[in-house]
């Protein structure tokens, strides 16, 4: 493998940064016109939330489990991963999703877009590549709706009203990292952070003013809880020659904390946080193809303070993918890549059928480096297309997701 | 270059487009839903919510209602005779002369002109029938704000008596039949000498008087102008029109009406209120519905009120010549300083520029339907233990615009079927918590 030492960024001519300057725009572009994000799955109403995976195109068209990928980048789930990074490095991650919901016989669809990783690096000497990333962790977004006709008691007025519960906010993770190459064929990394967040949880009663035969204003009643918590992840990731490389991480977090605001009449919560364990490994099956797999392992049976009707469990993801770096488009130097991913999913309805909910996940993707100098890729764009399903219970979901990463370097 | 900028939009484009459909994932199933509502509504009875009521009367006066009524034994009791003052004479008007060139003029001779009035032909309670009308003019001083059947002034310090109590003694000037299907406007010929008396600003007893001669009816009186024959000195040939407006317009009436014994008023001119003391309980402990449903005792708190209205009775207007022939509109307004009662300030409209709508008919022959008052936001105050500096507990019931009209509204009062309630619709849900 080419390992460029730190700070040896080759000379950029005027004409090779006017060619990044679209790229660029694009990119800051995307970032100012992505709309808020939105719930991924009605699943986030079960427990404490959807777990969502930190990872980026590359690692979501091979298998997700995001550890022990060829190459340098920057990933929440791999913190070794960035010692390669020799340049100053950003990226950030866009992923849509469509979904379709059968819940008891009715079927409903939501869409949303969400950052899952957005992260940037910087090789410091004598200390190694020092980083800083932001990585989803849950999102509990979802609503409920219902219309029902109320015969009020006292009078048996009948008033027609519209209920609607809201779940809007999640919990992501700040992570301050470094990595550094101990070894030709060893690297290490560290990375130490917090939780963050907050959560929105309002219930609303609309009443029809004809039935009642005068304006009511909607009856409200809700809480705010902003989320805080220690997290930290290491890794290890090991080369094997030029044609393998094995890595894993673990993740730790202390108690997620849930501070209610002075007005809402709940009070505060805590939550135990899974332990994570990731190993993965890829291994060259021939000239520019490559082999991933891996798993991942979350303790979310620890998971305190859910409601009594749900219990939370541990849960095993496998992953894998292949790759072909010998494809070109546009001219441009790019791999093709298809991947499979079976999940367990943390949290479970007390009453439901015994099997834990699971989803299970097809992906492709495409990688372009858009810009190269020399050895260095100097602006990057994955794509991955996943069709998944997921089981849970009384609730079943189909849905697609396309993810688009972007990485810039030597700015 | 050009494939980098179209490979730049190929980065974008997905996101900006695609990110714009959003669509939260919802939830059909009612057992998700992780508070269980109820929602009760509660009728208070009157002395369950109010501590008392006072009707007090004599805000705004005839003359501020920018109309007039004339009435003759309407509805056996009702005497009206309205009064007017004209503005001072045009001083200047442009006239073409002799050669035909206009000129403007200030040295007319008046000859003549007409009294005109225009009449209200929907709310006037004759109808198509013709009645006659008689125009007066007035022979003592007298005050266009404070004059009434009796007195032609009633000023500070100054209060003296009608020669005759309705506007009298007068110099007639004529009578006129009205026949509203032929139009809305009567007109009186007046003399020169009628002219120069009407327009001598240094008589404070200058003015008209408009009466009703017809038995057992009443008009309103919309307008009174005076239209001016002139003749001016640049062309003394020919004769222009110019027009005095009315000054000042009032009416005097006979009798009036006596503070009711019991019951609520609104409306009327000078207009009536009626001020509610409000006592309504932060704890409940029924009705029994209420326990059933929420258990009780029950807090009141600002949050679980979704709705409170006070919902009053109507009742026939005694006299019956005050009764509405128009829409009633009602306001509601917190007292604002409860020790200076009947002149405290009140404050901002819970109902707005519009106010409750209370049909004529609700005062007469549907009497006793119910109208309900919307006082949502002063009684989530009023239960709130945390807001500072309460406003008074006490409410005005009154017209939207003071005076809006002769006739005024009545409600039965307490004490009696239909006394005021308060309506309550609350909701009571578990408090909102972590998932």
């Amino acid at each position: 493998m080419t390992r460029p030492p730190i700070f040896s960024l080759p000379a950029l001519p005027g004409a090779t940064v006017r060619r990044a300057v679209p790229g660029v725009l694009a990119c800051l572009a995307v970032v100012a016109w992505s709309s808020p994000l939105a719930g991924q799955s009605l699943l986030g109403a079960t427990g404490l939330g959807f777990p969502l995976q930190a990872t980026d195109a590359r690692a979501s068209s091979l298998g997700g489990i995001g550890v022990g990928l060829f190459g340098g980048h920057l990933l929440p789930t791999d913190p070794a991963a960035a010692a390669d990074l020799s340049i100053p490095s950003l990226t950030f991650t866009v992923q849509n999703a469509w979904v379709t919901t059968e819940e008891s016989g009715a079927s409903g669809e939501s869409s949303g877009a969400r950052f899952p990783t957005l992260a940037a690096s910087y090789p410091v000497r004598g200390v190694g590549v020092v980083s800083v990333g932001f990585g989803s962790v849950l999102d509990q977004r979802w609503e409920l709706e219902r219309q029902q006709t109320l015969v009020l008691a006292g009078t048996g007025t009948e008033a027609r009203v519209t209920d609607v519960f809201e779940s809007d906010g999640g919990v992501s993770a700040i992570r301050l990292g470094v990595a550094r190459r101990v070894a030709p064929s060893l690297a290490l990394g560290v990375q130490v952070g917090s939780h963050l967040g907050d959560l929105t949880r309002r219930f609303t009663r609309t009443f029809d003013s004809l039935e009642v035969e005068t304006s009511v204003p909607p009856y409200q009643i809700g809480g705010f809880w902003r989320y805080r918590g220690l997290t930290a992840t290491v890794g290890a990731q090991v080369d094997i020659g030029s044609v393998a490389r094995v890595a894993a991480s673990y993740t730790w977090s202390a108690d997620l904390e849930a501070e209610a605001s002075d007005d809402t009449d709940a009070g505060d919560g805590t939550f135990g946080m899974p332990s994570e364990v990731r190993l993965g490994g890829t291994a060259t099956l021939a000239p520019r193809v490559s082999l991933s797999a891996g798993l991942h392992w979350a303790d979310w049976a620890r998971t305190r303070s859910v409601g009594s009707d749900v219990v939370g469990l541990a849960t095993l993801a496998l992953g894998g993918g292949l790759e072909w770096a010998g494809a070109s488009v546009l001219g441009k130097p790019s791999a093709l890549r298809v991947g499979y991913r079976r999940a367990e999913l943390p949290f479970r309805e007390a009453g439901g059928p015994g099997d834990s909910p699971s989803e299970n996940i097809l992906s492709a993707g495409l990688g372009m480096n858009l810009l190269q100098a020399g050895a260095i890729t100097l602006a990057s764009l994955d794509l991955a297309l996943e069709r998944g399903s997921r089981d849970a219970g009384s609730i079943e979901e189909r849905f697609w997701r396309f993810s688009t990463s972007v990485r810039i370097s030597g700015f | 270059v050009k494939r980098r900028w179209v490979m730049a939009a190929m980065v974008a484009a997905p996101w900006a487009v695609l990110a714009c459909d959003e669509k939260t994932p919802t939830s059909l199933d009612e057992g998700r839903l992780p508070v269980d509502p109820t929602t009760v509504e509660i009728v208070l009875s009157w002395a369950e919510f109010a501590r008392g009521l006072e009707v007090y009367g004599g805000f705004g006066s005839t003359n501020e209602l920018g109309a007039g009524v004339v009435a003759h034994g309407f509805a056996g009791t009702l005497d009206a005779r309205t009064l007017v003052r004209f503005e001072p004479f045009p001083l200047r008007a442009t006239v073409r002369d002799s050669l035909g060139t206009l000129r403007p003029d200030s040295n007319f001779t008046f000859v003549g002109g007409r009294v005109v009035a225009r009449l209200d032909t929907l709310s006037s309670t004759n109808g198509d029938a013709p009645v006659t009308l008689a125009l007066d003019a007035l022979t003592e001083a007298w005050d266009v704000r404070t004059a009434s059947w009796t007195l032609a002034v009633d000023t500070a310090g100054d209060t003296r008596a009608w020669g005759e109590p309705g506007a009298g003694p007068v110099l007639a000037l004529g009578e006129v039949v009205w026949n509203p299907t032929l139009g809305d406007s009567v007109s009186f010929e007046v003399d020169s000498a009628t002219v120069a008396l009407l327009g001598d600003t240094l008589n404070d007893a200058r003015g008209v008087r408009l009466s009703l001669l017809t038995e057992g009816e009443r008009v309103d009186v919309r307008q009174v102008t005076l239209r001016l024959d002139a003749r001016p000195n640049v062309h003394r040939d020919t004769l222009v029109t110019l027009t005095a407006a009315s000054r000042g317009l009032t009416f005097v009436y006979d009798p009036v009406p006596a503070p009711p014994p019991d019951g609520i008023r609104v409306g009327g001119t000078p207009a009536w209120r009626t001020v509610i003391d409000l006592d309504i309980p932060r704890v409940l402990n029924g009705p029994a519905s209420l326990c059933a449903q929420v258990g009780c005792p029950f807090v009141l708190e600002p949050s679980r009120v979704n709705h409170a209205s006070l919902v009053l009775t109507t009742s026939v207007v005694e006299p019956a010549a005050f009764q509405p022939t128009d829409t009633i509109r009602l306001d509601v307004r917190s007292v604002l300083a409860p020790d200076l009662l009947p002149k405290s300030p009140l404050g901002s409209s819970f109902l707005g520029v519009v106010g409750e709508r209370v049909p004529p008919d609700a005062f007469r022959d549907q009497a006793g339907r119910q109208v309900s008052v919307p006082i949502t936001s002063l009684v989530r105050i009023l239960v709130d233990p945390d807001v500072e500096g309460l406003p008074s507990s006490q409410v005005a019931l009154l017209s939207v615009l003071e005076p809006l009209s002769l006739a005024f509204a009545s409600f039965v009062g307490p004490g009696a079927d239909g006394a005021p309630v308060l309506r309550l619709i609350v909701t009571a849900a578990d408090t909102v918590r972590l998932p």
